[in-house]
């Protein structure tokens, strides 16, 4: 369906955009892997994600990003490079919380491919493919 | 009764249980202000899901929000939006699904011109996006000021933009079950980053925050963030 490959497209621009304040990956490089997204995101350590550890880690995100803390990001806020590939002329330029916020459990279920609520292994890796594939779709 | 009423009489109680059902599912804000505990009464039977975190403060199940048969509860900053009674997988529509791809671009504009055909859709998703914009917070969420933490080098937080780390992170243990103090390293909201013991480590019961110190006890070891 039409609608779900693109939000697929939308989960991965939103979801492996995974980089380490402390060490930022070189520009330009892809910076999502499979093991990036298990370091930031999975808080018991069972190997996987869950829908709750991906949202907070992706609403975490969105807070940093939000530095006039107005709950929307737009202008040097909005987030170009989670949007690696996009063709972001013609968007709105602008991401509310509550959208935001609301889009993070859709976007998760277009990768939990068994849908059990988990990310595991094999569907983080996809995650991470995907990922690479819009990455490598902008050069 | 005679029997034939009596059958009729039983073969609609599983519609009126369902009728019900439907009628009770909503969704139900509750918030965690001040870092404190809140509860939220509400028949949980029909089942609850977190449709929506309203807080950039972790809502962890069975940790910093949960419920029991008459109540949600929220803890630590939790504020989320909770659908209740309803079996729903998802509450995202059509509609709503359009309007927050214009979240990201891309997939608006993959839908927009997937879309060309239905040019009523598309008027309807604009006018969707613009209301939902111009309601994007009502004032309710006062807590929203101090409930945001920032890049720690705004002047580089183009570089890639993801931001979302913890400034600091620092590791509890209790060890032979005994309650064990740690200082936390700096100020800031502190919330579990990695729970590295079998033992759940749950809010209240066996962590929580005193002063400068986090506590921990029946065997919770757990790496801590700063936020």
């Amino acid at each position: 369906m039409v609608t779900w490959k693109s939000l697929m497209g939308a989960a991965v621009l939103l979801g492996t955009a995974a980089a380490n304040a402390a060490s930022p990956p070189p520009a330009g490089q892809p910076v999502d892997t499979a093991k990036a997204m298990l370091d930031r995101m999975d808080r018991n350590l069972d190997g996987k994600i869950s829908l709750e550890e991906y949202r907070n880690a992706m609403i975490r995100r969105f807070g940093a990003r939000d530095v006039n803390d107005d709950g929307v990001l737009e202008g040097d806020e909005f987030p170009k490079e989670w949007l690696a590939g996009a063709a972001v002329e013609g968007a709105t330029g602008k991401v509310s919380f509550e959208q935001f916020a609301a889009e993070l459990p859709l976007v998760f279920d277009g990768f939990d491919a068994d849908k059990d609520g988990q990310l595991d292994a094999a569907e983080i890796a996809a995650f991470a493919a995907a990922r690479k594939t819009q990455e490598e779709s902008r050069s | 009764m005679s029997r034939s009423t009596m059958l009729a009489t039983i073969s609609l109680i599983p519609l009126l249980l369902f009728a019900a059902a439907a009628v009770q599912a909503s969704t139900v804000t509750c918030e965690s202000t001040n870092n404190e505990y809140r509860s939220c009464p509400v028949d949980t039977r029909g089942g609850v899901r977190l449709s929506r975190q309203l807080s950039t403060k972790g809502c962890w199940e069975n940790d910093t929000w949960g419920f029991d048969r008459n109540k949600i509860w929220v803890d630590r900053g939790c504020r989320a939006q909770f659908q209740v009674g309803a079996q729903a997988t998802s509450t995202t529509d059509k509609g709503n699904a359009l309007a927050a791809a214009a979240v990201v671009g891309i997939a608006a504009a993959a839908i927009i011109a997937s879309n060309q055909h239905d040019d009523h859709h598309n008027k309807n998703y604009n006018k969707n996006y613009n209301n939902n914009y111009d309601n994007r917070y009502d004032g309710r969420y006062d807590e929203r000021y101090d409930d945001r933490y920032r890049n720690y080098d705004n002047s580089r937080y183009g570089y890639n933009g993801y931001g979302g780390d913890p400034r600091r992170t620092f590791t509890c243990e209790s060890r032979n079950d005994r309650r064990s103090y740690c200082g936390i390293p700096g100020r800031g909201h502190v919330e579990i980053y990695k729970q590295r013991s079998s033992s759940q480590c749950r809010h209240g019961h066996s962590w929580g925050v005193e002063g400068n110190s986090v506590w921990v006890a029946h065997g919770c070891r757990a790496e801590f963030a700063v936020y």
